[in-house]
C-alpha cells in the first residue's frame, strides 16, 4: 500500500531532478536565514547558484551535533518564533539537550512520512493504533501519533509504562498497530501471556517498533509471541524524527523519503563521500525543512545504500538496518545516552575521583545502565549516610540529564582500571545476557 | 575521653574482608571490637584497633580506603541493665547516638561498648559524671 504513490515510485532521474532543484533551494535558504550557515558556505566560497550537479554537494561543508550545541537553543533556526510551532530536543554530548524546532510545513511534511512508513507495511484509517513510546521531547511518540492520525487509524496515546494496563487496553481496545521500542513489545507480550490474554484474544496484526537496534532473531521472537507482523523505521530529532527512512513489507532495507532528505555514505576518518553502496557514516541534507535546515548532517550512524528499485515498486533508496556508530553514543532502552552526558554529571560531583566506568546489562528485554564511581573523599566514612547520600546525587543528577535511571556504585579509589591511551570506559553485555 | 575508630570502605563482595583481616595479621596488628552493617553494595567497617594509625597505613598501600573517628568506649557492668544505665542517661540529655557496637567481654569483667554520638564532649560529660567509665583504647582492658 501507498501513501503517496506518484512519490514514492517516481524514476531515479525524476528524484535526481527534484532533489537537485530542491537542494539548491536549500542551500540559499539556509543562506538568506542562518547566520551560521551564511558564514560558513561563504568561507567556503559556496553558493547555490555554484550547485549545478548532485555531486556538487561535496563542496558543502558537513554539519556536526556540536554545531547544533554551540547554538543552543534556537541559533540554528531559520524561522522566526512566530512561525515555530513545535520544538523536540534529543540528548545532547553534554549536559545540554540538541533542540529543534518545526514550522507547519515542516510537521505535514513529517507526517507525511510516517504515513508513508505505515502505510508501507499495509497500516490503514480502520486501524486502531497504540502508541507506547514514552511521550515528551523525544520525536518518537508524536511523530508516529500524527503520521498515524493523517493515515486516518484511531491513536491511542497511552505512553510507555504501566505494562499491564498496556495489556489490557491491547486487548479491551482491540489494538492493531502497536508503536513501541522492539524491547518493550517483546516484554510487554510476556506480561499479557502471564495475565492470560491469549493471542486470539487480541487484534494485533502489526508492529511499528523503532528507537533501538533490533536483531532479526527478537524480531522473530516479539513477531511470533505476538503473532503479528512487524517493521523498523529510522530517524533521528535533528533531521526531523521517525520518517527519515522506512521498512515496506519486504523489509529489504528502509526506504529513505528521498524528497525531503538526501543521504550521502562517507568515510567517518577522512570525511571523504564513498561511492554508491559502500558502507560508512549517514550523512543527510534536509531538503525542505523550514524550521532547523541541516545541510550535510553527520548522523554518525553506521549504514550502506541501495539504489536499485524494491520489489515494493517503491524507487526511493533503501539504507541497510544500522550497523553502529561512528562515535561512542549508546542506545540505552531507546534513549540516546553520550559517555560524556555522564562524564559531565560526575565532574560536578564532590568527593568522587574522574574516574568512572559503564556496564549495560539487559533482563526481560530491558536494558539497564549501571555506573560506577570511585570515591576518594575519606570523611564520608564517617557515616554510612553520608556514602548513601553521594549514591542517590549521582543517580539523580544522572536521571535529570540522560532522562534514564542509572544504577550508581561506589568503588574503592583506584579500582576502576586507568589507561595510558583511550580509556575503556563501556562494558556492553547486553549481547551476553539471556533474555 | 574519646578512642580512636577506624572506618574502612568496602565493596560488597566475597573475599573483601579476607584481604583486609589477612593485611592487619602481617601488619600484627589485633582488632579489639568491630562493626560491619549490611547494605546492597558497599559497606562500611568499623573497628577499634591497636595501632591505628599503623592499620590506616597498611591498608592504604593495599588500596583500601579508610578513615579516623572519635568514638566514645564505654565501660559498664556486666550485668543485667548495664546498657540502658548508659543509654538512659544519654537519652535524658537529648544526646542521639548514630551507632553502637561491643566488644569482646571476658566474664566477670566489665562490658564495653563502642558508641558514635551526634555531640561527644556533652556525652563524655555526662557520663563522666554519672560516675561511668570511658577508656582511650581497648589494648589493656580485655
Amino acid at each position: 500500500m501507498f501513501f503517496q504513490k506518484d512519490i514514492e515510485t517516481m524514476s531515479r532521474q525524476e528524484i535526481e531532478t527534484l532533489q537537485l532543484e530542491r537542494l539548491k533551494h536549500q542551500v540559499q535558504y539556509c543562506m538568506d536565514n542562518v547566520p551560521f550557515y551564511h558564514k560558513r558556505l561563504t568561507e567556503a566560497g559556496i553558493s547555490a547558484d555554484k550547485i549545478k550537479t548532485l555531486s556538487d554537494i561535496q563542496y558543502i561543508p558537513y554539519t556536526t551535533k556540536a554545531d547544533i550545541r554551540d547554538n543552543y537553543p534556537y541559533g540554528l533556526f531559520a524561522r522566526p518564533m512566530k512561525e515555530i510551532v513545535r520544538i523536540h530536543a534529543s540528548s545532547g554530548t553534554t549536559g545540554k539537550p540538541t533542540v529543534v524546532g518545526y514550522t507547519r510545513n515542516d510537521l505535514n511534511n513529517w507526517s507525511d512520512c510516517v504515513a508513508r512508513l505505515c502505510a508501507a507495511v499495509g497500516v490503514n484509517d480502520n486501524d486502531i493504533a497504540q502508541i507506547s513510546f514514552g511521550y515528551g521531547l523525544f520525536t518518537g511518540a508524536l511523530g508516529l501519533h500524527y503520521g498515524l492520525e493523517k493515515l486516518g487509524c484511531a491513536v491511542i496515546p497511552v505512553s510507555s509504562g504501566n505494562t499491564q494496563k498496556q495489556a489490557m487496553l491491547l486487548k479491551d481496545f482491540g489494538t492493531s498497530v502497536l508503536i513501541s521500542t522492539p524491547s518493550y513489545a517483546m516484554y510487554m507480550s510476556e506480561v499479557a501471556h502471564e495475565m492470560g490474554i491469549s493471542n486470539e484474544e487480541l487484534k494485533l496484526r502489526i508492529g511499528l517498533f523503532g528507537s533501538e537496534g533490533c536483531t532479526d532473531a527478537l524480531r522473530d521472537k516479539i513477531e511470533k509471541g505476538f503473532g503479528l507482523f512487524s517493521t523498523d523505521n529510522y530517524g533521528m530529532s535533528e533531521l526531523m524524527g521517525p520518517g527519515v527512512s522506512g521498512e515496506c513489507e519486504y523489509r529489504c532495507g528502509l526506504h529513505f523519503a528521498e524528497d525531503h532528505f538526501l543521504p550521502e555514505v562517507i568515510n567517518s576518518e577522512t570525511g571523504e563521500v564513498l561511492p554508491r553502496g559502500e558502507k560508512g557514516e549517514l550523512v543527510v541534507t534536509t531538503l525542505t525543512k523550514e524550521g532547523i535546515p541541516l545541510l550535510r548532517y553527520r548522523t554518525k550512524d553506521i549504514t550502506r545504500i541501495h539504489y536499485e528499485k524494491c520489489r515494493c515498486g517503491r524507487t526511493h533508496a533503501r539504507m541497510e538496518k544500522v550497523q553502529g556508530r561512528s562515535d561512542d553514543m549508546l542506545k540505552i532502552r531507546g534513549v540516546n545516552v553520550f559517555p560524556s552526558q555522564i562524564e559531565s554529571v560526575m565532574a560536578n560531583i564532590e568527593g568522587i575521583s574522574p574516574h568512572y566506568e559503564l556496564i549495560l546489562t539487559r533482563k526481560n528485554y530491558t536494558d539497564y545502565l549501571e555506573v560506577r564511581i570511585e570515591i576518594i573523599d575519606e570523611s564520608l566514612l564517617e557515616k554510612l549516610e553520608n556514602l548513601e547520600k553521594l549514591q542517590k546525587e549521582a543517580s539523580d543528577k544522572l536521571k535529570t540529564v540522560l532522562g534514564i535511571q542509572a544504577k550508581v556504585t561506589l568503588v574503592a579509589p583506584k579500582s576502576i582500571q586507568r589507561y595510558e591511551g583511550k580509556a575503556k570506559r563501556i562494558i556492553d553485555k547486553r549481547n551476553e545476557c539471556q533474555d | 575521653m574519646t578512642a580512636n575508630q577506624l572506618s574502612i570502605f568496602m565493596e560488597n563482595k566475597p573475599g573483601q574482608l579476607v584481604k583486609v583481616t589477612e593485611e592487619l595479621k602481617e601488619t600484627g596488628i589485633d582488632i579489639r571490637a568491630m562493626s560491619l552493617a549490611d547494605t546492597k553494595d558497599f559497606g562500611i567497617v568499623r573497628m577499634i584497633v591497636s595501632d591505628c594509625d599503623k592499620a590506616q597505613q597498611a591498608l592504604k598501600a593495599k588500596g583500601f580506603m579508610s578513615t579516623i573517628t572519635k568514638v566514645l568506649c564505654v565501660a559498664m557492668n556486666d550485668h543485667p541493665g548495664g546498657l540502658s544505665a548508659v543509654t538512659k542517661l544519654l537519652a535524658e540529655s537529648d544526646v542521639n547516638i548514630d551507632y553502637l557496637y561491643a566488644c569482646i567481654t571476658v566474664v566477670g569483667k566489665d562490658a564495653y561498648i563502642v558508641m558514635h554520638v551526634d555531640d561527644e564532649k556533652k556525652a563524655s560529660d555526662i557520663l563522666t559524671k554519672a560516675g561511668i567509665k570511658l577508656v582511650s583504647d581497648l589494648q589493656t582492658v580485655v
